[in-house]
């Protein structure tokens, strides 16, 4: 392995991974403050469904006019400081969202030893682009449901009933054109186009997010909290076993694809197995720098994850959603999303996704009668996800050992143990932290959500959802955008490629996400979502 | 080589049987009716029967799952393929944990004992 020292400590002021731990748990800390009386989170702009005017008879519901677009969520949800925030209006709110993350963001930047000057510039180019094409998406012809309609006293009118994920897919499309029309500026912006650091800080707030979920649903129902705190738990082992199974499977599937069909050389059919079968980008890298690949090949096998990534994105959330397994299985079909697509941006992404087209599909089925909680879908997708970035250390490990005295068998040489930990995704850690924290709360002080810790879980609230809410759709904003500006489609095409980009075809489509359906069906099938509309009744399985 | 073919044999019994008491207990299930349970409305009811439905699939799974394992037997596959399935059938095990406990919870909050359950032929 390794000759290079390292200990337990190495890397935590100049990885992205721990930067992500950083970034999210200060803000996540800074949200707790609400428990004191004190709402320093307040002041994140989050967008609504717009249109220029209103027709006739219409109210402001769900559906406002374009002055309103974005507000700051503490002027909603904050109890102490909610006129403060409300003054700072749409203009305002974004400005101080754009000051306080560049100087957070900046931060992280020159620990992480990046030139400083052109991530200035590069981030303050996709942010405010960022909250344009958010801006844009949720117009009421791309967002709004017929239900959103109906709330608002709209006339029937034809829209794309996209929700929030029409702007995540501008994002992607937007950065796209960025990345493969516009290749000089997308390559200075690569500077600050970091997906995968904006997708672990999303992550750090997706834990704020499912710790809040008991917190949020007890408001509406004590029983509707404790279920939703059950599921939670019941994602987390259903995830964990769904994962192992998945390993077992894909690795030796992909691998032996590679080898028998395609004939790749042993350590290229490692990454590329890797890579396709477990948690791309990091997986190649980590089984690369442990079978000692060539740098090139985890690096060519890289870039086909991102690209793959960002095909699955597009197609599986509408593939999930309207043919298999659809509103019926809704947690398979997060799952699934969770071990079929390949790098943590895409995967909670498409888990987002897959959760507005879900939730709108479910509450405009029903007529409105059920309406889902937002984010357990994405968690669904996240939690698989999540436990398969967990395994990469231990796989790596698993890996070096094997070429290492079987493989490559050399007199003498041992590999520490220690390398389990500097694998590890450490913002995974951020995670669980955000996430027990506010369980924690849940279930101490909030007193399971009964009437007497009503108090606390509303001062918790006021601190959790502009974590939850604002910033973590923001961090995912940032994600589809930096996604689409490094994704280059014409390494498809090109020769040397050819082979692994038909092997990553084949096992991917034919391989990878039948079977992950196939598992993801087996281990969460029956798990049912509560009925936010419905009070009394605990669970609704769609 | 008889000890493989013995414990492929054993795998096969145990897998039979397992399936034997899913397609037993789906049929009593289904031949259960609100009017039995008086205590529950139908929302609860509901909820209930899905519970017990997904209980009862993952056992189905877990029989399943001997099949192939009294392949790897008879084939006398490595250890490596026999391991994939003895961890597969645990973990559907452990996965069978969660809705058991959910059942339990859910039966203890609405003063219905298991005993109860027995007799109209529901077992967990």
């Amino acid at each position: 392995m390794s000759k290079i020292q390292r200990f337990w400590y190495s890397g935590m002021l100049s990885t992205e991974d721990w930067w992500a731990v950083w970034l999210g748990l200060a803000f996540f800390s800074l949200g707790l403050l609400t428990l004191l009386g004190i709402d320093l989170v307040g002041w994140i702009a989050y967008p609504s469904k717009w249109v220029f005017s209103m027709p006739e008879g219409a109210i402001s519901k769900k559906i406002v006019t374009i002055d309103k677009a974005f507000y700051p969520l503490g002027g909603k949800y904050s109890l102490t400081a909610r006129d403060m925030y409300q003054s700072l209006g749409p203009i305002g709110s974004i400005l101080v969202t754009y000051i306080i993350f560049t100087i957070a963001t900046m931060t992280g930047a020159y620990f992480q030893k990046w030139d400083v000057k052109r991530y200035f510039i590069g981030w303050t180019f996709i942010f405010f682009v960022t909250y344009l094409v958010w801006f844009i998406g949720h117009h009421a012809f791309f967002a709004a449901s017929a239900v959103d309609l109906k709330k608002s006293h709209f006339p029937a009118m034809f829209t794309l009933s996209l929700g929030g994920g029409a702007s995540f897919i501008l994002a992607l499309m937007v950065g796209l054109i960025i990345g493969n029309f516009f290749k000089p500026l997308a390559r200075y912006l690569s500077e600050a186009a970091k997906p995968e650091w904006f997708i672990k800080t999303a992550i750090v707030f997706l834990g704020v997010k499912v710790g809040y979920l008991p917190i949020k649903a007890a408001a509406t129902s004590e029983k509707i909290g404790h279920a939703l705190a059950d599921l939670t738990l019941d994602l987390f082992i259903a995830g964990a076993a769904a994962t192992i199974v998945a390993y077992l499977i894909f690795w030796p599937g992909v691998y032996t694809i590679s080898r028998l069909i395609f004939k790749l050389p042993r350590k290229t059919a490692a990454v590329l197995a890797s890579a396709i079968s477990i948690c791309g980008v990091s997986a190649a890298v980590a089984t690369g720098g442990a079978v000692r690949a060539r740098p090139v090949v985890s690096i060519m096998v890289s870039s086909l994850v991102v690209v793959y990534a960002v095909i699955e994105l597009v197609i599986l959330p509408g593939i999930f959603t309207h043919i298999w397994p659809g509103i019926k299985d809704p947690m398979v079909a997060g799952a699934a999303m969770g071990m079929a697509v390949k790098t943590d941006g895409a995967d909670a992404a498409a888990g987002e996704l897959l959760d507005e087209f879900m939730r709108t599909k479910m509450e405009e089925t029903s007529n409105g009668t059920v309406i889902w909680p937002e984010g357990i879908i994405t968690v669904s997708a996240v939690m698989t996800k999540i436990w398969i970035d967990m395994f990469i250390g231990l796989w790596a490990f698993l890996l070096a050992m094997i070429w290492v005295y079987k493989i490559e068998r050399q007199e003498g040489e041992k590999v520490p143990f220690s390398e389990v930990w500097f694998r590890f995704p450490k913002f995974v850690l951020g995670y669980f932290i955000a996430w027990f924290v506010y369980l924690g709360i849940f279930f101490g002080p909030g007193h399971g959500g009964s009437a007497e810790g009503m108090s606390v879980l509303k001062a918790a609230e006021a601190g959790a959802v502009p974590v939850e809410k604002g910033m973590r759709k923001l961090f995912f904003m940032l994600t589809f955008m930096s996604l689409g500006i490094i994704t280059d489609f014409k390494k498809l095409a090109e020769a040397q490629f050819s082979k692994m980009v038909w092997v990553y075809f084949i096992a991917l489509f034919f391989f990878i996400i039948p079977v992950a359906s196939i598992i993801a069906y087996l281990f969460h099938h029956g798990m049912t979502l509560p009925n936010m509309a419905a009070p009394g009744s605990a669970l609704f399985g769609g | 080589m008889y000890s493989d073919l013995a414990s492929g044999i054993l795998y096969i019994i145990i897998g039979l049987t397992i399936i034997y008491l899913f397609i037993d207990r789906r049929k009593r299930l289904s031949a259960l009716t609100p009017e039995q349970l008086p205590g529950l409305d139908h929302e609860t009811y509901k909820e209930l029967i899905q519970l017990l439905k997904t209980i009862y699939e993952r056992m189905l799974y877990l029989g399943v799952s001997f099949f192939p394992l009294a392949l790897t037997s008879f084939r006398g596959s490595q250890n490596e393929a026999k391991f994939a399935f003895l961890l597969l059938i645990l973990l559907l095990f452990v996965s069978n944990i969660f809705p058991r406990n959910k059942v339990m919870k859910f039966l203890y909050a609405n003063k219905i004992f298991l005993d109860d359950l027995k007799k109209k032929g529901i077992k967990l």
